[in-house]
């Protein structure tokens, strides 16, 4: 695969075969493993391959900076192997050691509690330079059973809420106590995430979701003086008007809708609810308006790369579901706003639970092929790349691009 | 000097008040980038340290080309006596973690106002000493025809 892409570097290509075949720790990489030192998986949206919400490791590092989130999966479905070997921690497959890795670093806040008595971790999470805000882990799609289809965030929300005793909802208060209590480990954290699952009450449909976002993100933006800071919104399609409230009111500097799937059929198989609140061109509409208010570079959807191959409905071929994909990646570029996927992992939880995931040509292909695309529109992704996320093969290979208009040292 | 004894000189050298460093990366393209005042240290393996300060410098994606695709970068140190020059393969970049949050810190220690972006490790595959002297001298020994004549010439009697 390395050989076939030569301009695809080979740590990334690791880093998507391990997200697509996800990972299993030895007993040796478990006992290497102290939770007072390393990151331990704590609250989170979604789920894992493997079921549990048990404290392993919560991810991996390569050697270049790069974040591997893979789920810890069953011996029985071909993950990787992360164990020791000649005392340093690699990632192996079949015994044979393919890169060394480590595992993250536990943040100074966790453990420690809020001034209402919750765990920080419960309120707020981190990845390695992130810190992760995922206020509510309920999704209204699912209410009348409308949810997306590979979508694990209802079913491990009940979870984590009986096993972790993690609270159903923050406050904005609380959060800001966390993000400043964070903010005392120097140099670890570049960025804030927010998302949660979609609400869709309130006057104007998710009036209640930015609301409730509103509350976070100004608590948090007292923590900075009132003024912008590096931070992204997850969130579901949210309309000028909320947009601008968020914008003016807040300091939120990007935003993220994502479309899961770029096909107008294959969005309204896979994601009934949102093509039963919003629908994909209102859905594409929104997220070009949204450029207005956040800028060229400042705005991005997200794909669950694969869904658009699961069956019955999905391409029949990789070739064609890569195709088309493209295309409309290219389109949504032009207009300024970046695509970005993920590898999809096949939970549990999820409707889709026993589909088959796309071969790693497919996501090494996708990969390079939405970067591509940024680099034929010029658009960064700073906001969303190896360090401020970590989670998508694309912008990984973005790290080399220059500032594009800005000033570029 | 032997690998080891340079690699001690190299660790004097980047010690010393007087020092000074030199990086040079190389883009994907073929363009070579120098930065001066480069700060680098050397790890107790062996290994070079440099401290990058911004994440968009072509500094910073050059040597995350030079990782990704196995490509050397090189590099050189003065104190004024003694000039080393090396070259290597970029193995890290330490974005995160208790490596880079103690240079982070000392970073912020000497210059509130730094960020910090990266902190590479190089592997040193060559060092070589380029101290002026000590080149005159072995270039005078081994390659003679390199001279001038007007620097042979003896005085008239």
């Amino acid at each position: 695969m390395v050989a076939r892409y030569p301009e695809v570097p080979r740590l990334i290509v690791i880093k998507i075969d391990a997200q697509r075949r996800g990972v299993y720790y030895s007993k040796e990489a478990l006992s290497v493993f102290d939770p007072l030192t390393h990151q331990a998986r704590t609250l989170a949206l979604f789920g894992s391959r493997d079921g549990e919400v048990t404290a392993k490791p919560e991810a991996l590092l390569l050697r270049d900076g790069t974040s591997v989130l893979a789920d810890p999966t069953p011996p029985s479905r071909n993950p990787y192997v992360v164990d020791v070997v000649d005392g340093r921690l690699a990632l192996t497959d079949g015994g044979k050691v393919i890169e060394e890795v480590t595992y993250w670093t536990r943040p100074a806040f966790y453990g420690k509690r809020t001034a209402f008595g919750t765990l920080m971790e419960h309120v707020v999470t981190a990845r390695p330079q992130r810190l992760n805000v995922f206020p509510s882990g309920y999704c209204h799609f699912w209410a009348n059973d409308k949810g997306c289809q590979y979508c694990d965030i209802v079913n491990h929300h009940k979870q984590s809420v009986k096993e972790l005793k993690a609270p159903a909802r923050v406050r904005g208060q609380e959060v800001a106590e966390v993000v400043r209590e964070s903010l005392l480990e120097k140099g670890r954290y570049t960025t804030v995430c927010l998302t949660a699952g979609s609400d869709t009450r309130g006057n104007a449909t998710f009036d209640t979701e930015v609301d409730f976002y509103e509350e976070v993100l100004s608590a948090i933006t007292e923590v900075f003086g009132g003024r912008p800071f590096p931070s992204q919104l997850i969130s579901s399609a949210f309309d000028l008007k909320q947009l601008e409230r968020l914008k003016t009111r807040t300091g939120l500097m990007s935003w993220t809708s994502d479309l899961e799937v770029l096909n107008v059929k294959l969005f309204a198989w896979i994601c009934p609810g949102k093509e039963e609140w919003v629908g994909y061109a209102r859905w594409k509409q929104r997220l070009i308006d949204s450029v207005s208010i956040f800028g060229r570079g400042r705005v991005a959807t997200g794909i669950v790369g694969g869904v658009e191959l699961a069956k019955p409905n999905g391409y029949a071929s990789e070739d064609e579901a890569l195709e088309r994909t493209l295309e409309e990646a290219d389109w949504l570029g032009e207009q300024g706003v970046s695509v970005i996927s993920t590898v999809w992992n096949p939970r549990p939880g999820s409707k889709f639970k026993d589909q088959q995931v796309p071969s790693l040509d497919y996501y090494v292909r996708l990969a390079r092929g939405l970067h591509e695309v940024r680099v034929r529109h010029q658009l960064n992704i700073d906001f969303d790349d190896y360090r401020r996320c970590g989670n998508h093969p694309d912008t990984d290979l973005s790290r080399l691009l220059p500032g594009f208009g800005r000033v570029s040292n | 000097m032997t690998k080891e004894a340079l690699k001690d000189a190299l660790s004097q050298i980047l010690q010393s008040a007087d020092a000074v460093a030199a990086l040079t990366t190389i883009a994907a393209d073929g363009v070579p980038t120098t930065v001066i005042d480069a700060e680098f240290s050397v790890t107790e393996k062996g290994t070079l340290l440099y401290r990058e300060f911004f994440e968009g410098s072509r500094s910073n994606r050059d040597l995350l080309h030079s990782l990704w695709f196995n490509r050397v970068v090189s590099f050189a140190v003065s104190d004024g006596d003694t000039r080393l020059h090396g070259y290597g393969v970029p193995t890290h970049s330490h974005v995160a973690g208790p490596l880079f949050q103690e240079h982070y810190r000392a970073t912020n220690e000497r210059d509130n106002s730094a960020d910090l972006a990266a902190v590479w490790e190089i592997r040193i595959d060559d060092l070589e000493d380029v101290s002026p002297q000590l080149l005159r001298n072995k270039q005078d020994t081994q390659r003679p025809f390199f001279r001038h004549l007007d620097r042979l010439i003896t005085p008239e009697a």
